[in-house]
């Protein structure tokens, strides 16, 4: 999974949000801003991987959701990425 | 810019925007767009290009173009250098044939122990023309000096003329980026050569000198188009192959990993 699709999933893990939500929200909690194509791109695989899905229209801004399926890929990735998270600051505690 | 951006979605396959097309105008309506956004969406217009649309040829010709565009940008960036061509003609009075060849050949670091291009007169000669003002400024003097001895070449060509067998002709070269500076610097360091060698145990030979212009070297523009060309080509491939296997697979929603798509029978 890569780190756009990572940070869209989380996004959407806490709420239905439509692009620029997700854009805002992204920025808010890990301090990045995606690009719109590189946003859009990532919604694209995500949903052709049937991770997220959109949901009904608001004024043409078209909002998703995240499925179980997504909700359970986020939660692997996000194990895995703890688990190497603690042996990194684990060893440079050590060191 | 909005409207700049909203422009180049546009270059997004067909597909993509009647899928997503308002909801990314959308976006951009809301979001404050900046010049990283339009490489963005030109970066994600042309990724989804090459795998929802293109071709093979239509890849490989692109990154071929691009290959192309790439390498002209980088002949325009390489600067032109100048390198004297100068041209020392030895003729010994006696049989000194060889010694005065192993004298010249060895010139240019420890001629029978008299560096002519030593420290010394080489950072003379730095101060006297001015050279290497940026490098000076930010390394030692030792440092340029190298580098000066760099740009420095003497080399043994053919006779100068027919018959003229026991004559030694040397060319003597000075790689400098200023043209003026290039041919009067070649000229000093051929006197220094001459002086050292009129001082020295071949005191008896005569020479004659040619001085060129210096002459402009900079990229073999031709070549690096071609190289560029060829890198677009190969690069081209593999982008291609890999969006075709991209195109001819599918996501498996239970792992989420691309699989080979399978015709099924319904």
């Amino acid at each position: 999974m890569t780190d756009p699709s990572l940070l869209v999933l989380s996004s959407l893990a806490g709420g239905d949000k439509h692009g620029y939500a997700m854009m805002e929200d992204i920025r808010r909690f890990a301090g990045v801003r995606l690009g719109p194509g590189t946003l859009y791109g990532a919604i694209a695989r995500l949903e052709e991987r049937g991770w997220i899905r959109p949901v009904a229209v608001q004024d043409r801004r078209q909002p998703y959701t995240i499925t179980g399926v997504g909700r359970e890929r986020l939660r692997d990735e996000l194990a895995s990425l703890d688990r190497a998270v603690r042996a990194g600051l684990r060893r440079l505690r050590k060191a | 810019m909005k409207r700049t951006l909203k422009f180049l979605a546009r270059f997004y396959p067909e597909s993509w925007r009647r899928r997503y097309g308002a909801e990314f105008d959308a976006l951009l309506e809301d979001a404050n767009p900046s010049l990283h956004d339009a490489f963005d969406i030109l970066w994600g217009a042309l990724k989804m290009q090459m795998t929802t649309k293109w071709g093979f040829g239509k890849t490989i010709f692109a990154c071929s173009l691009g290959g192309i565009i790439v390498a002209a940008a980088i002949t325009v960036a390489i600067p032109v250098h100048y390198v004297s061509q100068d041209m020392l003609t030895v003729i010994p009075a006696d049989d000194t044939s060889l010694r005065v060849l192993d004298h010249l050949n060895g010139a240019r670091y420890e001629p029978s122990g008299r560096d002519i291009f030593n420290q010394e007169s080489l950072g003379e000669i730095i101060h006297k023309y001015n050279l290497y003002p940026h490098e000076r400024a930010h390394l030692p003097l030792g440092e340029v000096i190298d580098n000066m001895r760099r740009g420095i070449s003497v080399r043994p060509v053919a006779p100068a003329w027919p018959g003229s067998g026991d004559t030694l002709t040397f060319a003597i070269a000075f790689d400098y980026p200023d043209r003026q500076l290039a041919e009067d610097v070649g000229g000093r360091l051929l006197s220094a050569f001459i002086k050292d060698d009129l001082n020295g145990p071949h005191s008896r030979s005569n020479f004659a000198l040619r001085q060129g212009l210096a002459i402009p070297v900079g990229p073999n523009r031709a070549v690096l188009a071609g190289e560029g060309l060829l890198v677009g080509l190969l690069g081209g491939a593999i982008v291609a192959f890999a969006a075709r296997r991209r195109r001819d697979s599918t996501i498996c929603p239970t792992c989420g990993r691309r699989v080979a798509a399978q015709l099924t029978a319904s």
